[in-house]
């Protein structure tokens, strides 16, 4: 799979990256903000974009809405620290297709992205 | 035989003698005495007072008769009282009228009579009449002399009368005594000179002097100093006749010294001063301790800090305290008299829970504030909470809102609320990063790891993992303790919260060879909960108890429902809980000795207490019979 991947801190894109492609064998592009990702998204055209949603800029959820005002269907699935049940059904509700919590074990990260998207 | 006519004034000729009220009194020397003397006047042997009353004729004298009254029908006097002028029979016998009257025929014989009308008030109430066994002609001077003694009886008549009057006067006057002595106003009489003359007992009730003491000297010397000129110049108002009445207060010293504030109300009748006085000295206090207790009461409104404001039924203000004008920059006028919905902000007037003026009878809705952002009279709006309580004023139920500012505490919260998010934020990343870069190591992914290199990494691991759970509880804490931790209430059916607790407790259990297992049937009711934090405290309580279960063994969740009651019982085969630490069990940072290796934070079953607490049930746990600790969560149910 092409993984967009949007975060902005720097170690967190290293650690995801390298467990996307080293354990699970999807070409990662990484983007460090929100504006970056729906900058380059379309000429991506990625297979799913796994997505922090606290960013300085624009967070997970506008940039979300962005993508979706844009007419593009990539399934978004959000990284986020602390999910409660209701913030999960927030980002569901608002077009994400997954949610994974933040401290992940960068061990079983692509795993379970792979079953979130169903690849 | 003739009987006697009825008088033409028959009826007020009755009505005359009943006033009398003679008839049927004993025998009184005047009357005897008048009698005796016609009797002997006229040389008859018979002669009577004879008052004729509705159908018999009594006699209030008599000389010569046994009879003390006999009926109108065959009396003389009847004829007599008939004409209004005195009758004469000289010989009965040979009068139509008489001859066959049974007085007559029988005792006492009859043959003469003489009866002179006695006339009083112009009725004809009886006669003094003589009487003679044999014919008889009386001289011009004896009927002269029966005539004036008939004028003597009437006389006595009037005498009686006034007699009558004076009684009853004296009656009246007696219930007016009474009157006088039971008043518990202070009536009195006073000469020119202010000194007191007559006196009521009340005085002696009121001023403590007895009444002789009163009447000594002058009233002047017992007034306060300062009523002096004030009580003479209203004596002198009176006695110079400038007014009918006059109507004063003035203090009066009581025998233990107290000054007695008393009001007057006086005339002047001749040369008396006639005066009621009531004591004020009461009335006066309590007239004083109310003006301070209202104006302590008033002076706590109008300091308050918060808005107050008072309106009836329809939701118009009737009063506001100055902190209202200054919280909502207006003056009074701009907010009584009006709806206290205006005080709301135009957006939220349709909202009924912004509406503190609306369904008040309701204790639920009035139970809790009302939160409604306000609109000051510039137009600027504030966050706002107001209390409305109701209170009876008389027949009227009106209200008392008390409105405060909270637009301080919301920045506050707001900023409580960016400061836990953005921590979680700040701490989580990097730990994030932590928790990546030793995952990758310890997964091998970066090259083959020494053993004693990788149980290193293991350690740094599980604590990463630990101080993620530090956060996570560190800052539920936080926004309990700032209670801004919102909980989100709804009904929830019970298997949907075991089955959450279950799936997000079901790697960690495998992962301690635990097996959670549901012991019978878990009932179909509902409660009313904060779903994710109720899970949050089956999670916390399932994962205690697979962390104290020795591995291989269960643990075992179960549901009972009794009436309302619901009651979650999450049973371990652990140690139990040590005796040191039952006390100490649900503070923060409790654990017990050694338990800290199991990696838990000392926080959970804090956290978990607090939730539950705020869904009004009850936490708690008890030792299983053979073994082990069950922890139970009390919560309400409700059939779905």
């Amino acid at each position: 799979m092409k993984v967009l991947l949007v975060d902005d801190e720097a170690d967190i894109r290293r650690i995801a990256e390298l467990s996307l492609r080293n354990l699970g064998g999807h070409e990662v592009v990484a983007a460090s903000s929100g504006a970056e990702a729906l900058a380059s998204v379309e000429g991506i055209s990625p297979d799913v974009v796994l997505m922090d949603v606290t960013m300085p800029d624009l967070d997970g959820l506008a940039v979300l809405a962005e993508v979706r005002r844009r007419g593009l269907a990539v399934p978004v699935v959000f990284m986020t620290a602390r999910v409660q049940p209701s913030d999960r059904e927030r980002y569901l509700s608002a077009g994400a297709v997954g949610v994974i919590e933040k401290p992940f074990d960068p061990m079983t990260l692509h795993a379970a992205l792979r079953r979130i998207v169903g690849g | 035989m003739k009987e006697p006519d009825l008088p033409p004034d028959e009826h007020g000729r009755l009505a005359e003698l009943r006033a009398l009220d003679i008839v049927d009194t004993p025998a009184e020397h005047a009357y005897d005495a008048i009698t005796a003397i016609a009797s002997h006047v006229a040389g008859t042997p018979m002669a009577l007072v004879s008052l004729v009353d509705a159908d018999r004729q009594w006699f209030k004298a008599k000389v010569g008769l046994q009879a003390t009254e006999t009926p109108r029908s065959i009396s003389f006097c009847g004829h007599a009282v008939a004409s209004g002028t005195t009758l004469r029979v000289h010989d009965a016998r040979a009068d139509d009228r008489f001859a066959d009257n049974p007085l007559v025929l029988g005792e006492p014989k009859i043959r003469f009579y003489h009866g002179v009308p006695l006339i009083s008030g112009g009725h004809a109430l009886g006669t003094l009449c003589v009487l003679d066994r044999q014919p008889r002609v009386l001289s011009e001077e004896v009927e002269r002399m029966l005539a004036l003694l008939a004028d003597q009886v009437v006389s006595q008549f009037e005498l009686r009368r006034r007699n009558h009057e004076l009684e009853s006067q004296r009656a009246e006057l007696s219930i007016q005594r009474r009157f006088f002595d039971m008043s518990l106003a202070l009536l009195c009489t006073a000469d020119r000179d202010l000194r007191f003359r007559l006196l009521n007992p009340r005085w002696e009730v009121v001023l403590g002097w007895s009444l002789e003491e009163l009447a000594e000297r002058p009233f002047l010397h017992l007034l306060h100093p300062d009523d002096v000129d004030r009580t003479v110049a209203e004596a002198t108002r009176l006695a110079e006749r400038k007014t009918p009445t006059v109507d004063f207060e003035n203090r009066f010293r009581h025998r233990d010294g107290r000054w007695i504030t008393l009001s007057w109300v006086a005339v002047l009748d001749g040369e008396t001063f006639l005066a009621a006085a009531h004591d004020l000295t009461a009335y006066r206090e309590k007239a004083a301790a109310l003006a301070e207790s209202e104006g302590r009461l008033r002076a706590i409104v109008e300091t308050a800090a918060d808005a107050v404001i008072t309106f009836d039924g329809r939701g118009v203000v009737e009063q506001v305290n100055p902190t209202c004008t200054r919280m909502f920059g207006a003056g009074p006028d701009e907010i009584v008299g009006r709806p206290v919905s205006e005080l709301v902000a135009p957006s939220h007037r349709d909202a009924p829970e912004a509406r503190f003026d609306l369904d008040l009878e309701d204790p639920d809705r009035r139970s809790r504030p009302y939160e409604f952002p306000a609109i000051r009279r510039d137009g600027t709006l504030f966050d706002a909470e107001a209390m409305v309580a109701p209170f009876q004023l008389g027949a009227e139920r009106r209200y008392t809102a008390t409105v405060r500012d909270i637009s301080e505490r919301r920045r506050a919260e707001r900023r409580q609320a960016e400061f836990v998010s953005t921590v979680t934020h700040e701490l989580r990343t990097p730990l994030t990063s932590v928790r990546g870069a030793l995952g990758l190591i310890d997964g091998g992914v970066l090259g083959p790891v020494s053993e004693p290199v990788a149980e290193y990494v293991g350690v740094a691991l599980s604590n990463t993992e630990r101080l993620g759970r530090l956060i996570d509880d560190v800052l539920d804490l936080e926004k309990m303790r700032s209670g801004q931790m919102v909980y989100r209430m709804a009904p929830e059916p019970v298997a949907a919260l075991v089955d959450a607790a279950l799936a997000a407790t079901d790697g960690f259990a495998r992962e301690h060879d635990a097996e959670v297992v549901v012991i019978g049937d878990v009932p179909a009711v509902e409660v009313v909960v904060d779903k994710d934090r109720m899970v949050q405290v089956l999670t916390n309580l399932i994962s205690n108890a697979v962390k104290f279960t020795p591995s291989g063994q269960r643990v075992e969740l179960s549901v009972e429902h009794a009436a309302e009651r619901l009651r979650l019982r999450i049973r371990d085969h652990g140690p139990g809980v040590p005796a040191g630490f039952r006390d100490r069990i649900f503070q923060r940072f409790a654990q017990a000795d050694g338990s800290g290796r199991r990696g838990g934070t000392g926080l959970g079953l804090s956290i978990s207490k607090s939730i539950v607490d705020r869904h009004g049930g009850v936490l708690a746990f008890e030792d299983a019979p053979g073994g082990g600790t069950i922890f139970y969560v009390d919560l309400f149910a409700r059939e779905p």
